[in-house]
């Protein structure tokens, strides 16, 4: 998919900005805090809505605003011997006291449901607060996987919500059992730990087993794109680590009887320490470069390399999923490479339908579809070879 | 804004019942005002007997002002179908249907540890203590598709294994829609940005 165009009002520091946007490789350029961020933080509230760099959506809108709004049109590719299919997104902000309202429209129709919404605008997102994919607490990379994985397949969605409700259920069930002896009697008499188990298990082995299809979906992706940016010969691979204690590296045969096993052997330890140790929410996955484990010993550009790997792969498998191209958007991504990986990585924005670069410098742009100056929140086209 | 006290305690008290806010508390109160005093002590005479005179039934759990309810003292009603709900309203609903002629059985809530309720405050044993006297062959599980309607389905579905009755689902009534509504409040939020962990 294309984004034809985008509407932004009152959204961070632009005021009023319409712009139109060819396919291929679309450049922002501008000195530091002119909004260039901002730019591709409205394409990403647009594919998901919500911000992959702040939390609450009052710092979305314009200080001293009371109301937002960001439109798109998205071109579909077309059907065989028919028009291109072009779908308008539009997404509105409220401030209602202390609240902030959300209007979300696809067509012109109000749409109620998150799940309808995220779909309709594919898009893959590199930032360079990314970088604590690799750096950051394995929470960030469950997060990842949660929102790369629901945008494709909206069922895991509810497993996952599914999923988190049983362990609240069975960590509350642990935490009064554990104190109250007669209770844990009665309570062990009905059999509710094993109906507890059964739930978590069932909801936890289909996020287990998603989890698992795309690692082995994106393993080739990954080596092979890491390949191409870095020149290195060194394999780069991700490496999926299941949060189950009965779990052993390989045996990806069959997850709910892994996750069964883990819960027996983990009793009386989740009873000792209230809480369940094994499941989907203790999941890890590693960057390894070489064998070594970029979490631990990588430094900051063999981080950065391996994040964008990620991201361009991620692009690849999201193609190959729905028969699509998502939107590539990289803020920032260049001016830490060196030239050659620099003109690498613009190799791989041209072979997606269409991407966005932000750089605060110009000059090794080389050949792009569009080139847009940003300065204090308007946008100006410097060239455009449509 | 200031009102006399007497409509002040009205306005409070209504604010209290389950979807009523302010505006709707207010329309109310205004309306109780106008009509006929004759009217209101009939409202109010309706109110305390319903707390006064309902009752679960002892047989199934469903409201009633008698000792057995209606459903469970009906003639007419199948003997051997037994339909499993959470609360005494859902009784109402699946009445309202018009689909089903069987009896009832009301656990009086779900297995939710969160909320405290183990399966030993459901009427789980009360249930198996109908199977013979009303020749049951069939449980149907009318529970809701949460987790905690689930689990306590499965439960039940326990307890009824070695009685040899037949043990089945009402049809998932819930649009896939109302699934996913779900996944939205609870996990969109916290996958994108929240910073709620995975349980
Ligand atoms: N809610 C807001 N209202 C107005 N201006 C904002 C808001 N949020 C951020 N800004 C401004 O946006 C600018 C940062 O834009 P950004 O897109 O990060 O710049 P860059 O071009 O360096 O990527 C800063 O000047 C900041 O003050
Ligand atoms: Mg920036
Ligand atoms: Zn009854």
């Amino acid at each position: 998919m294309v984004v034809k165009s985008l509407h932004l009002s009152n959204f961070r520091n632009y005021a009023s900005q319409e712009l139109q946007l060819p396919p291929g490789l679309v450049a922002f350029t501008g000195d530091n805090g002119q909004g260039k961020t901002n730019l591709l933080e409205a394409v990403c509230v647009l594919a998901t809505t919500k911000s992959p760099l702040v939390e609450r959506d009052r710092e979305l809108i314009r200080w001293d605003e009371k109301s937002a709004r960001l439109g798109a049109e998205i071109e579909l590719p077309p059907p065989p011997n028919r028009e291109a299919d072009v779908r308008r997104l539009e997404y509105s902000w409220r401030v209602e006291g202390q609240k902030v309202e959300r209007e979300m429209k696809v067509g012109g129709v109000p749409q109620s449901a998150v799940a309808s919404w995220l779909g309709q605008l594919q898009v893959i997102s590199f930032f360079p607060h990314d970088l604590v994919l690799v750096t950051g607490e394995p929470e960030e990379r469950r997060r990842f996987l949660n929102l790369e994985l629901g945008k494709i397949w909206p069922a895991y969605f509810s497993d996952i919500a599914r999923y988190r409700r049983a362990l609240q259920q069975r960590n509350a069930f642990i935490k009064a059992t554990y104190d109250n002896p007669n209770r844990r009697e009665t309570e062990e008499k009905y059999g509710s730990l094993g109906e507890l188990n059964r739930a978590l298990v069932s909801y936890g082995s289909r996020v287990l087993a998603a989890r698992s299809r795309f690692f082995a979906e994106i393993a080739p992706l990954l080596t092979e794109t890491h390949q191409r940016l870095s020149g290195l010969e060194g394999p780069f691979e991700v490496e999926y680590l299941p949060g189950l204690s009965a779990w052993r590296r390989g045996d990806e045969s069959d997850w709910s009887r892994l996750f069964l096993q883990s819960l027996e052997r983990d009793h009386s330890d989740d009873f000792r320490r209230s809480s369940t140790q094994s499941g989907p929410h203790r999941d890890e996955f590693a960057f390894k470069l070489g064998g070594v484990d970029l979490r631990r010993y990588g430094s900051q550009g063999q981080g950065r390399l391996a994040v964008l790997s990620l991201k361009i792969a991620l692009a690849h498998w999201v193609r190959d999923t729905l028969g699509d191209d998502p939107i590539l958007l990289l803020d920032d991504a260049l001016s830490e490479l060196d030239s050659t990986r620099r003109e690498l990585l613009l190799e791989e924005a041209k072979s997606f339908a269409q991407s966005v670069v932000t750089a605060t410098d110009a000059t090794f742009l080389g050949e792009v579809a569009a080139h847009f100056r940003v300065s204090e929140g308007k946008v100006e086209p410097v060239l455009t070879t449509a | 804004m200031l009102y006399p006290r007497p409509l002040e305690a009205l306005l409070y008290e209504l604010e209290k019942l389950p979807g009523v806010g302010p505006k709707s508390a207010q329309r109310l109160a205004f309306a109780l005002l106008r009509r006929d005093a004759q009217q209101n002590d009939d409202l109010a005479g309706a109110i305390r007997d319903v707390k006064a005179k309902i009752r679960p039934c002892e047989n199934c759990g469903n409201y009633t002002d008698v000792e057995i309810c209606d459903i469970c003292a009906s003639p007419k009603r199948e003997n051997g179908l037994l339909c499993v709900v959470a609360e005494a309203r859902d009784v109402l609903a699946i009445e309202n249907s018009n689909e089903f002629f069987g009896r009832y059985h009301v656990l009086g809530g779900l297995f939710n540890p969160l909320e405290g309720v183990g399966p030993e405050q459901l009427k789980i044993s009360e249930m198996i203590g109908r199977l013979g006297p009303e020749h049951v062959e069939e449980v149907i599980l009318a529970l809701s598709p949460t987790v905690e309607g689930e689990t306590t389905g499965s439960l039940v579905a326990r307890a009824l294994e070695k009685h040899g009755v037949k043990v089945t689902q009402l049809a998932r009534g819930l649009p896939f829609g109302g699934d996913l509504d779900y996944a939205d409040q609870v996990t969109i939020a916290g996958a994108l940005r929240g910073r709620r962990e995975l349980g």
